[in-house]
């Protein structure tokens, strides 16, 4: 997963849509049928596409989508190991990556360091809408919370939550047990 | 409950949940009249999963907010386990197209809302909203506010509202008609975990579409309806086991079906 990075252009739902157009439809189309099947806009299968296969959960090639063991796990277990998994595949894939480094080493971060190595890492057209993605796959995850009000975000760490700097000093494996 | 398929000749076998006799609608504007729905009759069976199908504006919400007791109808009579529906039911949920969240409170909040509506004290009501929002996937999202979810999120909030009261009757008004495809499709299949889990204690769902496609691969039948004045043209049973597979050969038999009575 080396290198590996969302465009944090398309939404969770996105992303697991498409695997489960893909699942209910053997595992194996090309684009233009799930084109057909869900009359998804194509500029956006795109960017969904991208994200699933930096996710490891598919595999595009010569516009052909096939879904790898991960992604068929997906489509078939319960919402709990769903996100398990996609926490595992996530937290080796950027942004992610280095903003969970981040939160190693600070124990909080707020959405201005966040939105620069979004910048860095998926160069966005619209930083809100990344934003808005990056925080709800984190949330979605369990990887950390946000502060809405204070626009903070900190890791979980099993069991509670790692509030305040002190407790730095966790492990960054602990906070995906 | 979530139960896979039946035959056909089975069904009668199987206790009725609700039951919809001769039902009929219809709105006077002015000196006119306007027949929406006509002597429209299906029974539901406990443990099903169906569809109403129909073309747009044929009356099928109307159906579907008949039977929620939203409306009553001009004749005709529906029975929910037995008894007669008059007026809105604690035991009936309903999910509308747009979600209709209050926008100055959290999805907490939201879900919360309608427990403490119905005398739930704030504590009790706020355990059973996170419990629920933790159903639909929302783990986390608890003290978000609408304009920080994305359109499915809202409607997952909605499922949620909708599920938090018990309902034994869960009424999907084109749930996902207004989600962007592929959302709709991960929503399709969260809708279908819950019921296969038999989560919430559902004991039957109706679905309002206009999606053919949706409608084979979600229920267990679907009652294709014609335009309006709306009648019962047909009633399917979808033989399929799930998780259906869209590129089976029955499942592709069962569309061209559909289609032909809907066309």
């Amino acid at each position: 997963m080396t290198g590996r990075k969302l465009t944090l252009r398309s939404s969770i739902s996105q992303v697991l849509g498409l695997i489960e157009v893909a699942y209910s439809s053997g595992g194996m189309l090309d684009a233009s049928e799930v084109n057909n099947v869900t009359d998804v806009d194509l500029d956006i299968l795109s960017h969904v596409i991208d994200d699933a296969e930096a996710l490891g959960l598919l595999e595009f090639k010569e516009g052909n989508i096939s879904l790898t063991s991960i992604g068929e796990k997906i489509a078939m277990e319960n919402p709990k190991v769903v996100k398990k998994i996609l926490r595992k595949q996530l937290v080796s894939v950027e942004p992610f990556k280095t903003v969970l480094k981040m939160l190693e080493e600070k124990g909080e971060i707020d959405r201005e360091e966040v939105v620069d190595i979004i910048v860095k890492k998926s160069n966005p057209d619209d930083l809100d809408e990344a934003f808005m993605n990056f925080i709800q796959w984190g949330l979605y995850t369990n990887i950390f919370t946000y502060d809405h009000d204070d626009e903070i975000i900190k890791p979980i760490e099993t069991g509670g939550r790692l509030s305040s700097y002190r407790k730095r000093k966790h492990k960054l494996t602990s906070f995906f047990i | 409950m979530g139960t896979e398929w039946w035959d056909v000749e089975e069904l009668d076998e199987l206790p009725v949940l609700l039951e919809l006799i001769k039902v009929k609608k219809t709105y006077v504007i002015g000196k006119r009249k306007l027949e929406v729905i006509r002597d429209v009759s299906f029974k539901m069976y406990d443990g099903e999963f169906i569809a109403i199908l129909g073309p747009s504006g044929c009356g099928k919400s109307t159906l579907l907010r008949i039977i929620a007791g939203l409306e009553k109808p001009t004749s005709g009579q529906i029975l929910f386990m037995n008894k007669p529906i008059e007026g809105i039911s604690p035991r009936i949920a309903m999910v509308f197209q747009s979600p209709a969240l209050l926008p100055w409170l959290t999805a907490l909040e939201n879900v919360s809302l309608v427990l403490e509506a119905r005398g739930m004290d704030k504590k009790t009501s706020m355990e059973i909203a996170r419990r629920y929002l933790s159903l639909v996937g929302l783990a986390g999202f608890e003290n978000s506010y609408p304009r920080e979810l994305s359109g499915g999120m809202k409607q997952r909030v909605s499922i949620a509202r909708a599920l938090a009261v018990s309902p034994q009757l869960l009424l999907l008004d084109e749930a996902f008609s207004q989600l962007d495809p592929l959302t709709a499709e991960s929503l399709r299949s969260e809708i279908l975990d819950l019921w296969r889990m038999g989560v919430a204690g559902i004991r039957g769902i109706i679905l309002v579409t206009h999606a053919v496609d949706e409608a084979v691969f979600m229920t267990d039948r679907i009652i294709v309806l014609s335009s309006r004045p709306t009648t019962v043209v047909k009633e399917v049973v979808i033989d399929l086991p799930r998780p259906r597979n869209r590129r089976s050969k029955r499942f592709l038999e069962i569309l061209d079906e559909v289609y032909e009575y809907i066309s």
